[in-house]
């Protein structure tokens, strides 16, 4: 006789202890049940179908996982039942409405396959990926401290992924870690492009090259722009600013204007050197950088600066001596892209600004981006974070998303959409075939709807429920 | 109006669930598929779907930039523009809805069920 | 490879005009691979169509320009009044040679011989003119990625890097100075490249190729 499971995470609204006697005489099955009142009766599978019931937000996958390895359900049998579909009704209504479910439930096919939940702890070590022997140090004192070995080699290295952990490849050795640390290193930018014909005027210059000559030449009478398109510019360099258009200004008598999306005035004396700077006659305007448009004058020995005020939307043209480009910092990093040996091309990897994601992680599990050293304080915070994720069990579902190798073309959009990376390609023939790592996969599904070929199959994800209309 | 509803587990499902509860204008809603990520609708699924005789399909997701999967709600997003597109070209009167919201905000859910009805109730009264 | 796109659906149901059993064949291949008429492709159209009330049904072939992929067609072939082939033009008439009695249409325009440049992204590369001349332009096709096809370029409209007529585009002859500027061989650009021989081109009635060592 086949038996099933009845498993409720929270109080349900129908007598189940009651129902179960009659419902086994009816459908003719054993019926056990786990209630949150007599929990430590021990179940006895295997079942044949496990029904776990529930509020909805605690039945996602994650957590039938979880619910899966701690009572060794087969996940492949288990359908989620969501109880909020059965509180507006009357008792005999409720009940009417779990027997249908049950009974629907009861007449699913049998998935034909097992699987099963297996859970996974890291090997604790720590690979360091950062620019500088001083910060792979520093970063490997705190590691030490909180506990953790860790791996610093230098180049040349080179590592792939082992499932959800690492093997680090070193001239003489391998070794095998379960995260990554990888240092952000700031790196220079500026988003605003600028036409070639106006650079020919070589009257636009390098913010790094214009400091040198303020102090070498005069601008007198001449109109200096100074754009910084970049939201991110260190305190530094603003201070650095305010100082040279000062200097100009009131040196030189020079005209000085500074577009850009904000002025950052949190730091020490910024402020005041802020104000300082405009009362000398500095302008300072607030402009979306897709308004400024660029020419070059008719004796290309300048530019018309054509662009759009922030603050009342008016459009003006000014002729200008000289356009300075100050850049800005992205935080990105540091790149291992060329020590990385896996068949997914990783163009650039940036930080997901994504809510559901821990802080400091990469779209990679394992892989964690920790903050250079001027925020040191953010440092130990994503140190820790890697340390719990060595702590943690990893549960991960087998023999859920497969690939069927006959219907393949190898046409690579798997690999390339998947957001968890969990997908390469396997073979050394001719004949390959992409293959889901199921360790990295988290069954979202999305290299399933991308196949052109229909070739990629999770087995008994989806749930579906008749909800009788009120 | 027959609405055949997909959402995903981790905020559709939950929202949609807690919409049903309470009774807020989940009177249209018929058959609820729940699935792991939005991003696992494929244009297929959706036009087989409406081979039956729903009206329309309604995808109830996490927003687009806090979707657990990263890409799922996008691809979502641009599916259903994409089946809409080909329903529009066609000539057919059915039409795929998108509504992204969190297991708490369920206005959103409200609002494109709205939209969904008198975009079926405007095509239903003259002929 | 080759790369095809859907045609308008209102243009396919011109096509089909008021025929009702409808076969949509998918091809494996080429079109797979540019996401346009492989299996998912053909499934999404036989369905629309079913929306529609036309009778359809769907089904991919390996290589629809190959005989062997589509001889096991025979038999589903009877049974519908036509054929929407979601393979490129050499599918399409494949099955037209081989069917000679059942309407086949395209459902696809095909595009170009071209490669993803990312994914989602596919852009031509080669033109099949007939005698391949990349290597004086250092790797860089001008037949096809020049609008104008110049041999001795650029023309005057090349700005920033982009073409004065397709300005969301490289002018090839950017990329053609760039990379022989790299590889320190720009006075291979001095040479004047008299014009090029079309008569192995399409102009000159339509091409072949044989290999009698293969010939059975
Ligand atoms: S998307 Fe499908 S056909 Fe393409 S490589 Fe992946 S499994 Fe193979
Ligand atoms: S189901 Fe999601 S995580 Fe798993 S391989 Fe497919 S796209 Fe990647
Ligand atoms: S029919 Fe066309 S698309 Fe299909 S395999 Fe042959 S050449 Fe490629
Ligand atoms: S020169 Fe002719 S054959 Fe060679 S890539 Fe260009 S179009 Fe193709």
């Amino acid at each position: 006789m086949n038996k099933v499971c009845v498993l409720s995470l929270s109080e349900i609204p129908i007598d189940l202890p009651g129902w179960v006697s009659q419902a086994e005489a009816r459908w003719n099955r054993t019926i056990d049940l786990s209630l949150p009142q007599n929990r430590t009766i021990a179940l006895s599978g295997p079942y044949d179908r496990v029904v776990v019931i529930g509020r909805s937000l605690s039945l996602n996958r994650e957590n039938l996982s979880r619910v899966c390895h701690r009572y060794h359900f087969d996940p492949l049998r288990v359908h989620a039942y969501p109880m909020e579909g059965l509180t507006a009704m009357t008792p005999s209504q409720r009940l009417e409405q779990w027997e249908n479910d049950f009974q629907t439930i009861l007449s699913q096919p049998d998935p034909g396959q097992t699987g099963e939940v297996v859970s996974f702890q890291p090997e604790k070590k720590v690979l360091i990926i950062a620019p500088g022997e001083e910060e792979r140090k520093a970063i490997a004192d705190e590691l030490a401290q909180l506990g953790i070995p860790s791996l610093s080699p230098t180049e040349p290295f080179s590592f792939a992924r082992q499932g959800i952990q690492y093997e680090v490849m070193m001239e003489e050795r391998r070794e095998t870690v379960g995260a990554i640390a990888i240092a952000e290193t700031n790196e220079k930018t500026f988003s605003f492009s600028i036409s070639r014909e106006t650079e020919e005027t070589k009257k636009v210059i390098e913010w790094d090259d214009f400091q040198p000559r303020i102090l070498m030449r005069s601008f007198r009478l001449q109109t200096v722009v100074f754009l910084v398109p970049e939201m991110v510019v260190p305190p530094e360099i603003w201070k650095k600013i305010f100082e040279s258009a000062r200097l100009l200004a009131e040196r030189d008598g020079t005209r000085v204007l500074i577009l850009c999306r904000e002025v950052i005035v949190a730091g020490d004396h910024l402020e005041k050197a802020y104000r300082e700077t405009r009362e000398a006659g500095v302008l300072f305007e607030k402009i979306d950088f897709i308004t400024l448009v660029l020419k070059p004058t008719l004796d290309m020995r300048g530019a018309w600066v054509d662009m759009t005020t922030e603050r009342d939307g008016m459009s003006m043209t000014l002729h200008a001596d000289w356009v300075v480009k100050v850049p800005g910092f992205h935080k990105i990093p540091t790149d291992f892209s060329h020590i990385f040996q896996a068949d997914r091309i990783i163009q650039t990897v940036s930080r997901p600004e994504n809510v559901n994601l821990p802080p400091f992680t990469l779209p990679y599990p394992g892989l964690f981006v920790i903050p250079g050293s001027r925020f040191l304080s953010n440092r130990s915070s994503a140190l820790q974070e890697v340390a719990e994720y060595l702590q943690r069990e990893i549960l991960v579902e087998k023999g859920r998303a497969l690939v069927d190798e006959e219907k393949c073309v190898l046409c690579l959009t798997c690999l390339r959409t998947c957001p968890w990376s969990a997908i390469d390609i396997e073979g050394n023939s001719r004949r390959k075939k992409a293959r889901i790592n199921w360790e990295q996969c988290h069954l979202c599904g999305l290299c399933l709807s991308s196949c052109p070929a229909d070739a990629i199959s999770l087995e008994g994800l989806t749930e579906c429920y008749e909800i009788i209309q009120q | 109006m027959k609405l055949y509803v997909i959402a995903c587990d981790k905020s559709g499902y939950p929202a949609l669930m807690k919409g049903i509860e309470t009774g807020e204008g989940t009177d249209s809603v018929l058959t609820v598929q729940k699935i792991p990520c939005l991003g696992l609708v494929k244009e297929s699924l959706l036009l087989e779907t409406l081979e039956k005789e729903y009206d329309g399909i309604l995808l109830v997701g996490c927003p687009l930039d806090s979707c657990y999967n990263l890409d799922g709600s996008r691809f979502a997003e641009r599916r259903v523009h994409r089946v809409n597109a080909l329903l529009q070209e066609a000539g057919i009167e059915k039409k795929v809805f998108l509504a992204f919201v969190t297991a708490e905000k369920t206005g959103e859910l409200q609002r494109v069920l709205m939209l969904a009805r008198s975009a079926f109730n405007k095509e239903e009264s003259p002929t | 490879m080759i790369i095809g796109e859907r045609k308008p659906v209102k243009e396919i149901l011109q096509l089909i005009g008021d025929r009702k059993k409808i076969l949509v064949l998918g091809c494996g291949t080429c079109v797979t691979v540019c996401l346009s008429g492989g299996e998912k492709e053909a499934k999404e159209l036989a369905s629309l169509l079913r929306i529609k009330k036309y009778q359809a049904s769907d089904y991919t072939v390996e290589r629809q320009c190959e005989p062997e992929f589509i001889r096991p067609l025979d038999y589903r072939l009877k049974e519908v009044e036509a054929v929407l082939s979601l393979a490129c033009g050499v599918g399409v008439q494949a099955l037209a040679d081989r069917y000679p009695r059942t309407p086949v249409f395209p459902g696809l325009n095909t595009t170009f011989l071209g490669m993803p440049v990312e994914q989602g992204r596919w852009e031509e590369r080669c033109g099949g003119c007939g005698q391949c001349i990349v290597h004086l332009f250092g790797g860089t096709c001008p037949v096809t990625r020049c609008a104008k096809s110049l041999l001795n370029g650029p023309c005057g409209g090349s700005k920033d890097g982009k073409c004065e007529v397709k300005p969301d585009r490289d002018c090839a002859w950017q990329l053609i100075y760039d990379r022989l500027k790299l590889q320190g061989r720009l006075d291979a650009l001095l040479e004047i490249q008299p014009p090029k021989d079309w008569s192995p081109s399409r102009h000159g009635g339509h091409r072949k190729m044989i290999r009698e060592d293969m010939l059975l």
